[in-house]
């Protein structure tokens, strides 16, 4: 169901077999960016592609004197994942979630973890914050359930996570959307710490998320501008149908 | 048009914070995110119609491989002014801050009449 709007271009070869995918795409709090960028570095990740498409503004971003794709792919032996340093227009939300989901599925992947935020309106009285799942299936349901992961049960999910893991089910790909409480529209590194801790746990990681911790506020300063854009994306994903009661609630 | 193009921040190291402003029916709220500040150094002056919110750093930062003329600008304050969606009475206005966060409850200045029905 691949969209031809959409390419996912490979500067590398993937040479792992049936890796687990990472998804970490700016929204609330900037959670998914903060945290996939944290792995990243940590575990230091190769870039083996990107994402090409006419319908993305033209950016390019630069990173050690090279010019990049703002959405890109990074791995090591046993985790690829997708990170984005713009927020992604709306128009492609579904053509973005179907090219992943169809690039994940032909690497062999058989889980993937969206990583996000869940706005949460007093964060600030919040010391340590909590880590909600979704999950696609039985298999993620134990993962969730083994790994003492409290299951967000009933609610909206919008934007690109919530599009992808919807993707991700349709494909029959085993999928976890993993949200932290955080704040909706600051950058929330504590928040991202939480999320990456509930990665640990659930594929056996070990990445210290102390820098995290230790940097927040540098992390708020450098994300001030793409959570700003963010903001303005998410008013257009309709993001207040989160805080609201389903219709068929139980 | 000029306006799209403003950064936000300014060569004389000053940055913009991000700001929220919510409206209820008797206050405004406003939030800034003010990370690497101390409560002591914020400053806000408060005006019927427009709030401005400074502060100074406690730790200054500085992006070294940052653009141009980015890479030169060491930040060390937030400055940023607002105009308030309605009108506000600064005497009975309330802040807090914690972990960088600063709220504003401003009373909004408002006469209600009671309308009864027929």
């Amino acid at each position: 169901m691949s969209n031809m709007s959409i390419k996912i271009v490979e500067s590398k070869k993937l040479e792992i077999k049936n890796p687990v995918a990472i998804t970490g795409f700016p929204d609330v709090g900037l959670v998914g960016t903060i945290a996939v960028s944290h792995l990243i570095s940590t575990l230091n990740l190769k870039e083996i592609g990107h994402v090409e498409s006419d319908e993305l503004p033209p950016i390019v971003v630069v990173h050690g004197k090279r010019p990049k794709a703002p959405i890109r792919l990074y791995s090591n032996a046993e985790i690829v994942v997708a990170i984005s340093e713009i927020p992604i227009p709306p128009s492609l939300v579904y053509p973005l979630s179907d090219s992943l989901v169809d690039w994940f599925m032909s690497k062999g992947v058989k889980l993937a973890v969206l990583l996000g935020g869940m706005a949460n309106p007093k964060r600030m009285e919040v010391e340590k914050p909590g880590v909600y799942g979704v999950s696609t299936g039985k298999g993620p349901d134990e993962i969730l359930q083994k790994n003492k992961i409290t299951f967000f049960e009933e609610g909206f999910i919008t934007g690109q996570d919530g599009v992808t893991l919807r993707t991700c089910m349709e494909n029959g790909l085993e999928s976890i959307y993993l949200m932290a409480e955080s704040h909706h529209a600051y950058p929330d590194p504590g928040a991202a710490a939480a999320v990456v801790q509930a990665v640990n746990k659930i594929l056996g990681l070990d990445v210290d998320v102390k820098m995290l911790l230790e940097k927040e506020a540098e992390i708020r300063i450098v994300m001030r501008d793409l959570m700003r854009r963010t903001e303005e994306n998410m008013k257009t994903a309709q993001k207040m149908h989160e805080q609201e009661l389903p219709v068929m609630y139980g | 048009m000029l306006r799209e193009f403003k950064p936000s921040w300014h060569t004389i190291g000053c940055l913009e914070p991000l700001i929220h402003i919510h409206e209820e029916d008797d206050e405004i709220v406003v939030s800034a995110d003010l990370p690497c500040v101390k409560k002591e150094d914020v400053k806000i002056f408060c005006a019927q119609r427009s709030l401005e919110i400074q502060a100074t750093m406690s730790r200054h930062v500085k992006f070294e491989k940052w653009g141009t003329i980015q890479r030169e600008i060491t930040f060390n304050s937030f400055k940023r002014s607002i105009d308030l969606p309605a009108e506000v009475i600064p005497e009975e206005a309330k802040a807090s801050f914690k972990s960088g966060i600063l709220t504003l409850q401003l009373p909004k200045k408002t006469t209600k009449t009671r309308i009864e029905i027929d």
